[in-house]
């Protein structure tokens, strides 16, 4: 499928929005009295999980508009998003670990939203694996679909019942402890509004990559 | 429909307990895995109690997805389910007698675990409060257990696939579970313990509904 | 070694890039091979 015009849109503004956004973390936020510069991870991360989790949200509603609708495109919406979200989560975890060393002395923090990010990284490869272990296009499809469908619904449970479990062990390991300025909200916003373009970005291009892989099959069949 | 369900219960327990080969395999296993975790952890002790409920749950899940994996592979092997579907039109008949079922066979194995493991780390396990607790939690773990088994069981990796499916779902009812059981052996009321088990309840209550809408999807022939 | 920060970032800007060329050359395989198949009729 050859590119219209929004497509060369979405690609230009990811990359316009990115350096933009780089420009804003480094120059336009503040130092944070405590963590100093490394804070500054804060806003890309924080920005991957949110987004992360909305690709995750987005591969549930491909899986039930699928087995609602029947229809393939369904599918591709969730596998796409599927794979774009488990990269952003991976961006998470690796960032949230770098982040925890120089502030709290340790790679690992039990902190809610990364342990969420764990769990549902964990939730997208088994997803992945899945489908590539699932013989017959229609029956990974379906499969998928309801996997995707019973994981999305106890992530928030896991939410609460990881956060909870963190009140009854609190440790001083906690970014809830970080007093937001107006600029860093600013900024955090910015983050996300630049992820979120990215994201629809890839997701967009895995989809094309993926209709294009099933017109190569139905030509190679017929 | 309860008649129904009831005659996929009754067939199922019949043929477990005429060879009893799934649920023995499970309480050997369930054994060795508390063991195994008392000698790797060294559970000796003071330590041995603190851990005590997170070993009994880590246990039961483990020994969860063997018995899960069993129960619907044997199913397969005899033709089991394209029967079921003939018998019976109606998907969730056929989901909620698995369900059941398998629901039974982990409880069975419970009974042989709460004592086992009350006597191992010396906390009282065997109480009406803590038995709530393990009856809510595993009532959530078989429910997504079976319609995970379900599907694993018709991917090339098989078995192996359950515990990679079900494990990151059953996060809230491992955490409710434990620290539920941890709260009670300590001295604390159900009711002190009350937002472990709303989640249990609500986790329970949510699953069922998932997996009730979306079991006919799994065995479309 | 450089400090968190710089890597934190390097991994947030070569991920996305990464992935963004890995799905770019998968399309440019599947594209050739379209292109292929078209020949050969």
């Amino acid at each position: 499928m050859v590119r219209r015009w929004w497509d060369w849109l979405l690609i230009g503004l990811s990359v316009v929005m990115f350096c933009a956004a780089l420009v804003v973390v480094f120059l336009y936020a503040p130092r944070e009295a405590t963590m100093g510069d490394v804070q500054r991870i804060f806003y890309f991360h924080v920005a991957s999980a949110w987004v992360g989790f909305f690709g995750f949200f987005v591969t549930f509603l491909g899986g039930v508009l699928y087995l609602v609708r029947g229809e393939r495109r369904w599918d591709i919406l969730s596998l796409s998003s599927a794979e774009v979200g488990l990269t952003f989560i991976t961006m998470v975890l690796i960032t949230g670990s770098l982040w925890a060393k120089p502030v709290w002395g340790t790679y690992w923090t039990w902190e809610p939203r990364l342990t969420i990010s764990a769990v549902q990284w964990l939730i997208y490869v088994a997803y992945v694996m899945l489908r590539a272990s699932t013989v017959g296009e229609e029956r990974v499809a379906r499969f998928s679909a309801v996997y995707g469908v019973l994981a999305f619904v106890t992530v928030p449970l896991s939410w609460f019942a990881i956060r909870w479990w963190r009140t009854i062990h609190p440790q001083v390991v906690s970014s809830e402890g970080m007093a937001l300025t107006p600029k860093m909200v600013q900024t955090l916003m910015a983050s996300l509004a630049t992820f979120t373009v990215i994201y629809v970005t890839l997701l967009r291009e895995r989809m094309r990559l993926e209709q294009a892989q099933d017109r190569l099959a139905a030509l190679r069949e017929g | 429909m309860l008649r129904q369900i009831g005659a996929i219960l009754a067939k199922d327990l019949a043929a477990e307990l005429h060879t009893r080969e799934i649920l023995s395999a499970m309480a050997v296993f369930a054994i060795t895995a508390v063991l195994t975790f008392s000698f790797a952890l060294d559970l000796r002790g003071a330590t041995g109690e603190a851990a005590a409920p997170g070993v009994l749950w880590t246990t039961i899940a483990f020994t969860g997805t063997l018995g899960l994996s069993r129960s619907l592979a044997r199913e397969q092997e005899s033709g089991g389910i394209s029967g079921l579907m003939l018998a019976s039109e109606d998907r969730t008949v056929i989901f909620v007698g698995k369900a059941l079922s398998n629901l039974v066979l982990m409880l069975l194995l419970e009974i042989v675990l709460l004592p086992l493991a009350t006597i191992f780390f010396d906390v009282n396990f065997v109480r009406p409060s803590v038995v709530l607790i393990v009856v809510l939690g595993t009532v959530g773990y078989a429910t997504a257990g079976t319609l995970l088994a379900a599907i694993a069981v018709n991917t090339r990796a098989r078995e192996v696939m359950l515990p990679i499916l079900l494990l990151p779902l059953v996060v809230p009812l491992l955490l409710g579970a434990v620290h539920a059981t941890a709260g009670l052996l300590e001295g604390l009321t159900l009711a002190e313990v009350g937002s472990w088990v709303q989640i249990l309840v609500v986790y329970d209550l949510l699953m069922t509904a998932a997996a009730v809408a979306t079991f006919s999807y799994v065995v479309e022939a | 070694m450089p400090d968190h920060l710089t890597l934190a970032y390097v991994v947030f800007c070569v991920v996305p890039v990464g992935l963004a060329v890995s799905i770019g050359l998968r399309q440019r395989r599947v594209r050739r091979a379209l292109e292929r198949e078209d020949m050969r009729r």
